[in-house]
């Protein structure tokens, strides 16, 4: 943790935000070059036809689809980096969850094009649409495709959100600060005003907040699992050896978070470089993400080891000739066989070493090959097994064609351009969670509890009052309590993060939005079923010798997806509406732009008669400025 | 020796109804198994000893490796309940006493139960299943016994070097490992390995996080069936474990119904089908379904059943109950593989009376760990608060 100040936490992470040099457009420019060669080489596939792709029969999914599987893998370290050490409270994952979060959604929105390179006809896409139609063609809800367009869609808008709710407070801050700066017409000013909606960080929003990402984080979790687990379901529903196995879904899912931590090294190591991040972002995060990855090689290697002694132990011909194949055969898949185990597996073991995790050359040398590692474990599943089937004379090889190997790049460009441009622009590291772990870190703090009989009034409304400003969080706690025992009933909290103990002395209960997001969980399960079965229903389509309307495994697919999308749209509305968060042109009166910065604000709502002897009560409580709203 | 100290000792047994009640059960269980080989019942007495090998093992491996697991990832919020945790060690033995009673009675020269060397328990002679050398009865009561037996030596390194104040962190890596690894065999071979001709590479992950529910079962039972004292948010914390660990479990097998189903491949579905189409025990799997697989996310949803003990304590009960019968759900149906017409439920009072005789064992264990260790953990969990 960072020995800073909070205005020096904050001066940090906005001061990185400042306006580019000409070094970051040049880089800006040559990685639009290569995202306009990335559109190009799309647009002349389209134009030609499928043929100049070196995907022919007997292998239909070629460098496209492992593409695809890369991203989406490279999208899950954010939401695991987020959510899930949110909820088992990391504290390493406030200076790099930011960045991570981003990383998912540029990701994600990188994979989401790959099903569409690989589709051609580009047209066709809207056949998967479930909406009644002439065409008598229907979304089949049995496919893993269908499954993978409702989890990849799901996913993304999860993380969208779950993003923007983090960010909220930063955005706030940054408004604040350019506001100060700029002035309030500055176009600058005028963007984070728009996309902060008028946070305050008062204490009923951050109530909500808190409980809301919390939420959040709780559904994204099991979302984080299920998207790769239905990516890899695409393969293993078939029947294909070294496809169908039941070991793929948690053996992509742990692929998944190895690759995406690796990139998140390889993104932050540069990024804390030339952003000057050096003091938030140091060495012992870096380690604690190569932990991490250390756990997710064992479990990579465990799955490589399980794999060929499944295909031996089946005693089944078909999966016993392909693993040897894929060992020990001739082609270029074998020796990304071998590869992907040094890369993914027998390097990372560096990372036991403490000297190899914390030197930044090694660390970021071993992320890059895991990288590597990973894309060509993709390379290797997605085209072995359609190329060396059952009969030998429909076995047939694949070698990729330049346009793949472009499309490959400019999609790396096209990432990284994406990512760069957020670096600039928005708030790279959460710094009000950099805060509150300071905060709490800090020393001890006297326990609070609320006060038996005490009813806390709403300020809507309030026109006159006193305005209260401290210099620590301490501070603000202390007279928020004497404040209440003299007998106010009507004040209001502003703060650059959440402070619990002050909504413990004032008997905020607990947010009502978990009650939207269990009413928006159920309503998602109930539609995303009701949605599958009510299609099978109209289809009346016999798939896979099933008569698909009497079915309810592959419904739990969908059914699952729509419980998360619900839930986090619900809990998303029900955080907006009981935290007053909307776009807003004004502030409240008096509000000072430091309370998003490193001060701590109490709103005392009276009568002009009383505001006197509050502004003198104010003062004896060690305010270190005060000032009537008359 | 601090009051909080004194009062943090699982020594339910000192008061003397409750020890004389384990030891009456223990015995009155070894003498169900007595009565069960002397009556000719021990192809019945195998199958019960292997369910709950199956079962007590990963119990209590498991809760010393949640030790481990909250003492390498830092758990803050684990503090005084990871003492309980490693108490689960005292369950070593009645591991250990299973799987030697299931190798023993499997040795034909010791049991006759058995004349086919090749393991498969149905198989009747039949050695044509191309398994090789893996399903060879002596080397697969060799690598798991030894697996096992390594497993809980390195518990022993780990629990003494925790009593005795250090942080253990390679100690516990190579418990974690040796966990793993132990496990993985113990569910490919003496779960998968039943029916030779069914596979199921997820079969080992699945038994062995399956195991890691049924130890966090097992340590929130024990912290809050005694008089130990824990804070809510303790208490909380580790609820929400249960709720992780139903959701990973249920989603590990979920996962590999999934594939099998959609496969419908003979060698894969065979597993599926006597579980899932057929009565009785389709009507299990409805039970497991809403009671070991969803029942504690819709049931520990509330807050308040998480962060008071009896509420905690029930819900943890209702887990170890489930599990238990979701391994006999994952064992029985495989004895009857070929016969003809319902496959029956077979369970018996015998096998109960088995079952709860391994409870007893395992809980005159830890409490008898709980007075030879007493106090708190001096450095790990509360160290970081």
């Amino acid at each position: 943790m960072s020995d800073l100040s909070y205005k020096e936490v904050n001066d940090t992470i906005l001061g990185a935000m400042q306006p580019a040099r000409t070094r970051y457009y040049m880089v800006m420019l040559m990685l639009g070059m290569l995202v306009t060669m990335f559109f190009g080489l799309w647009i002349y596939q389209v134009r030609t036809g499928m043929g100049v792709a070196g995907i022919s029969s007997p292998v239909g999914w070629g460098v496209y689809i492992a593409t695809f599987v890369f991203w989406v893998g490279i999208a899950h370290s954010g939401t695991l980096i987020s959510a899930i050490l949110h909820l088992v409270r990391a504290r390493w994952r406030t200076a790099v969850a930011r960045s991570a979060e981003a990383m998912t959604i540029f990701a994600v929105m990188t994979a989401g094009l790959f099903p569409l390179i690989h589709l051609g006809r580009l047209g066709v896409f809207y056949y998967i649409l479930p909406y009644p139609t002439q065409r008598q063609v229907y979304p089949n809800f049995t496919s893993p495709l269908l499954w993978d367009v409702v989890a990849i869609s799901t996913y993304f808008t999860v993380s969208l959100i779950f993003w923007y709710v983090g960010l909220l407070p930063d955005l706030a801050s940054a408004r604040d600060r350019w506001s100060g700066h700029y002035g309030p017409d500055h176009p600058r000013s005028k963007f984070y005003r728009a996309v902060a909606m008028g946070w305050t960080g008062a204490g009923n929003q951050w109530r909500h907040h808190g409980r809301s990402y919390l939420f959040f984080a709780a559904l994204a979790t099991p979302l984080v699992v299920s998207v790769h687990s239905v990516v890899s379901w695409d393969f293993a529903m078939s029947i294909l050896p070294g496809w169908h196995t039941t070991m793929f879904p948690p053996y992509f899912v742990a692929g998944a978070i190895h690759s995406g931590l690796a990139m998140v090294l390889v993104l932050l190591i540069p990024m804390r470089k030339l952003l000057g991040l050096e003091d938030l972002i140091t060495v012992w995060h870096f380690e604690c993400v190569a932990k991490t990855i250390l756990v997710t090689t064992c479990i990579m290697g465990y799955s490589y080891m399980i794999e060929p002694f499944t295909s031996w132990y089946s005693a089944d011909i078909f999966e016993r000739q392909f693993a040897w194949w894929r060992t020990f055969g001739e082609t270029w898949l074998t020796k990304g066989y071998w590869a992907m185990w040094l890369f993914n597996v027998l390097i990372p073991l560096l990372f036991f070493f403490k000297k190899v995790r914390t030197n930044i050359w090694s660390l970021m040398i071993i992320a890059i090959g895991v990288n590597i590692g990973m894309w060509l474990e993709r390379g290797v599943i997605v085209p072995a097994s359609t190329s060396h089937d059952f009969m030998p004379h429909a076995w047939g090889p694949y070698i990729p064609r330049p346009i793949e190997w472009g499309i490959l790049l400019g999609s790396f460009a096209w990432f990284t351009f994406w990512f760069f441009g957020f670096a600039k622009y928005l708030p790279t590291i959460a710094g009000s969670e950099v805060k509150e772990e300071e905060y709490h870190l800090g020393g001890s703090h006297s326990p609070t509890h609320g006060k038996p009989g005490f009813v806390l009034k709403d300020i809507r409304g309030a026109k006159t009052g006193v305005w209260g400003v401290f210099t620590t969080p301490q501070g603000l706690t202390h007279a928020v309590e004497r404040i209440r025992d003299e007998g106010y009933d009507r004040m209001e909290t502003y703060t650059p993060f959440r402070l619990k103990a002050v909504e413990e002395l004032l008997g905020r209960g607990r947010s009502p939005v978990r009650y939207w997001t269990l009413v928006g969980a159920i309503s998602g399960a109930v539609g995303g079923f009701a949605l599958a079965i009510g299609l099978a229903a109209v289809n009346d389509l016999i798939v896979g010798g099933r008569i698909t309307q009497r079915i309810i495994v592959p419904y739990c697919v969908i059914g699952f997806e729509g419980t998360i999308l619900m839930g986090t749209l619900f809990n998303f509305a029900a955080m907006l509406y009981y935290g007053r968060v909307g776009y807003t042109r004004t502030l409240p009166p008096g509000y000072s732009h430091r309370l998003t910065e490193d001060r701590f604000g109490v709103f005392v709502a009276c009568d002009p008669s009383q505001s006197r002897a509050a502004k003198e009560f104010l003062e004896s409580l060690n305010a270190e400025t005060t000032h009537v709203i008359a | 020796m601090s009051s909080l100290e004194a009062v943090n000792t699982l020594d339910y047994t000192r008061r003397r109804s409750v020890s004389v009640t384990l030891w009456a059960l223990l015995l009155a269980g070894a003498a169900a198994w007595a009565v069960m080989y002397v009556t000719g019942e021990r192809h019945r007495l195998w199958q019960s000893l292997l369910i709950n090998f199956l079962y007590f093992t990963p119990l209590s491996a498991g809760m010393v490796v949640w030790s481990a697991v909250v003492n390498l990832s830092h758990g803050r919020w684990a503090g005084p309940a990871e003492k309980p945790a490693l108490w689960g060690l005292g369950g070593a033995v009645v591991s250990l006493v299973l799987f030697a009673a299931v190798a023993l009675l499997f040795v034909p020269s010791w049991s006759g139960l058995y004349e086919n060397p090749v393991w498969g328990i149905w198989q009747g002679g039949q050695r044509d299943f191309n398994k090789g050398i893996w399903l060879n009865t002596t080397f697969l009561l060799a690598r798991d016994g030894v697996g096992l037996l390594l497993f809980w030596l390195v518990a022993i390194a780990y629990f003494l070097r925790r009593m005795r104040g250090h942080e253990a962190m390679r100690t516990g890596v190579i418990l974690v490992l040796a966990y793993t690894g132990s496990m993985s065999l113990i569910g490919y071979d003496m779960v998968m390995g039943l029916d030779p001709y069914w596979y199921s590479s997820l079969l080992a992950p699945y038994y062995f996080i399956s195991g890691m529910y049924i130890a966090v079962g097992a340590w929130a039972f024990t912290v809050t069936s005694t008089r130990f004292v824990l804070e809510p948010d303790r208490r909380h914390d580790i609820g929400n474990l249960i709720v992780t660990f139903s959701i990973l479990t249920t989603y590990m097998m979920y996962a590999q119904l999934l594939c099998i189903w959609y496969g419908n491949l003979p060698n894969e579905i065979r597993f599926l089908l006597p579980r899932f189409t057929e009565r009785p025990w389709m009507l299990v799997s409805i039970f497991l379904l809403f009671t070991a697989y969803m029942g504690p996310l819709v049931l520990m949803l509330p807050r308040w059943v998480k962060r008071n003990p009896t509420p905690l304590m029930i819900m943890a009960l209702w887990v170890l109950l489930s599990m238990w019968i979701e391994r006999w759900w994952l064992v029985v149906p495989t004895f009857h593989e070929g016969d003809k017409g319902p496959i029956p439920l077979d369970l018996q009072i015998g096998d109960i009376a088995v079952a709860v005789a391994c409870a007893a064992g395992v809980a005159l264990g830890i409490s008898y760990l709980s007075r030879a260790f007493p106090g708190r953990l001096p450095v790990g969990g509360e160290a970081h608060e």
